[in-house]
């Protein structure tokens, strides 16, 4: 393997569809989806997620270690009000906090590094943005 | 000791900001007696202009990241940068100057070994038309903005796009009306833009650009009899950075209801 680009954004989605509470879920749509079908379909809460840069670096002897940091966004929206809006968006960054470090996945740590809102403009539309690193090791691509 | 952390705080911003600018991104190092403008945050030394969409207030940022990351996040989450630049800069076959005179008025840079893109951006238009002096034609550019840049984008992304063009709310229900409004106010602005500071190619950075092209910037009020700046400081002089993606939005006449000429 030699990026982790589109693994990452499987693994964020399947993370956060996994540890889901009682509330009703979001859609979670990859951003090449989104793009594909075009509309969204603003009758049900959505989460799109983006994978940014990547980041590669070097470690161990002779190149056979790369530590890969993956930039994924993940743009919250929401329609009903402030109550459900603001459900989601915790129940997500609680998930993610929750699940820093977690054995079932691949990644070596998983961290929310930023977030904003979006929300001053819209009519009956809350959207929230939070940026995440997402963190782990491979070894010399085969 | 003290001027040891100063220094080293400085040294830090000054790492922060090279990594958000090469990445074409907005932000500049900040003394602490020098006051942010009213689009900045400030992070660690480095203020970064904050689009007018995002609440400025609502932003945290982790203290701990690396400058490639703070670049990224700035660059591709905060600004989207790529997306806002592809999707304000017109590409060549949307372009043609309409010039009575013989000469092109778009020259392309010569012996460039670097590669084009994206894809459509290999021709610099130069301010005011370049040698040719003609006016970006506004029908090619129409078209461009209908089938091109507004054509995928959903009723909701449109109504967004409004808001931001007009500087108004979100409207329910974006009419034909509202459509079209939308449609000439984009025209005019890019079109506008192009005849200020011209159109640079993929060949050239936007700081080349810059410096290759800032004095041959028409004066204000040159695009046309629409082309007034009433209440609003003229942006196209040569003090202007070029930046791809960055279109002024002042549109004091087409708000109420000009006709879109020049």
């Amino acid at each position: 393997m030699a990026i982790i680009t589109y693994d990452s954004v499987d693994e964020v989605i399947a993370l956060i569809k996994a540890k889901w509470s009682n509330l009703k879920p979001p859609n979670l749509t990859k951003v090449w989806d989104k793009r594909t079908v075009g509309f969204i379909d603003d009758r049900r809460d959505e989460v799109v997620v983006s994978p940014k840069g990547e980041k590669v670096e070097y470690f161990g002897l002779g190149g056979d270690g790369f530590w890969h940091e993956q930039i994924i966004e993940l743009d919250i929206r929401t329609y009903q009000n402030i109550d459900r809006h603001n459900d989601v968006v915790k129940e997500i960054v609680s998930i993610i906090k929750a699940n820093i470090v977690n054995s079932t996945y691949n990644y070596t740590d998983l961290r929310v590094i930023g977030t904003f809102s979006r929300n001053f403009k819209f009519r009956n539309m809350f959207n929230y943005v939070v940026t995440l690193s997402y963190r782990r090791s491979l070894g010399k691509p085969t | 000791m003290i001027l040891g952390s100063i220094l080293d705080l400085a040294v830090k911003a000054l790492g922060k900001v090279s990594a958000i600018v090469n990445k074409g991104g907005k932000a500049r190092v900040i003394d602490d007696d020098e006051e942010l403008k009213e689009d900045e945050i400030y992070f660690q030394g480095v203020a970064i202009e904050i689009p007018d969409t995002i609440e400025k207030d609502s932003i945290s940022i982790d203290e701990n990241i690396s400058d490639e990351v703070l670049a990224m996040m700035v660059t591709e989450s905060i600004q989207e940068v790529d997306n806002y630049t592809q999707e304000w800069e017109v590409p060549d076959d949307s372009i043609r100057l309409d010039s009575g005179k013989s000469k092109p008025a778009s020259i392309r840079k010569e012996a460039s070994t670097k590669p084009v893109f994206p894809d459509g951006w290999s021709v610099a238009y130069y301010p005011a038309g370049g040698e040719g002096g003609g006016k970006p034609n506004l029908s090619y550019i129409r078209e461009w903005v209908e089938n091109t840049k507004l054509a995928n984008m959903s009723n909701e992304d449109l109504g967004h796009e409004y808001s931001r063009v007009l500087g108004t709310k979100v409207p329910s229900k974006l009419d034909t009306e509202k459509r079209e409004s939308l449609v000439d106010s984009i025209t005019y602005m890019v079109a506008r833009k192009i005849w200020y500071v011209g159109r640079r190619s993929a060949d050239y950075t936007d700081a080349e650009w810059n410096e290759e092209t800032k004095h041959m910037r028409p004066e204000k009020g040159s695009f046309g009899k629409n082309d007034i700046w009433k209440n609003v400081q003229f942006p196209y002089g040569q003090e202007y950075v070029y930046t791809s993606g960055d279109v002024h939005k002042a549109m004091s006449e087409l708000k109420s209801g000009g006709k879109l000429s020049y």
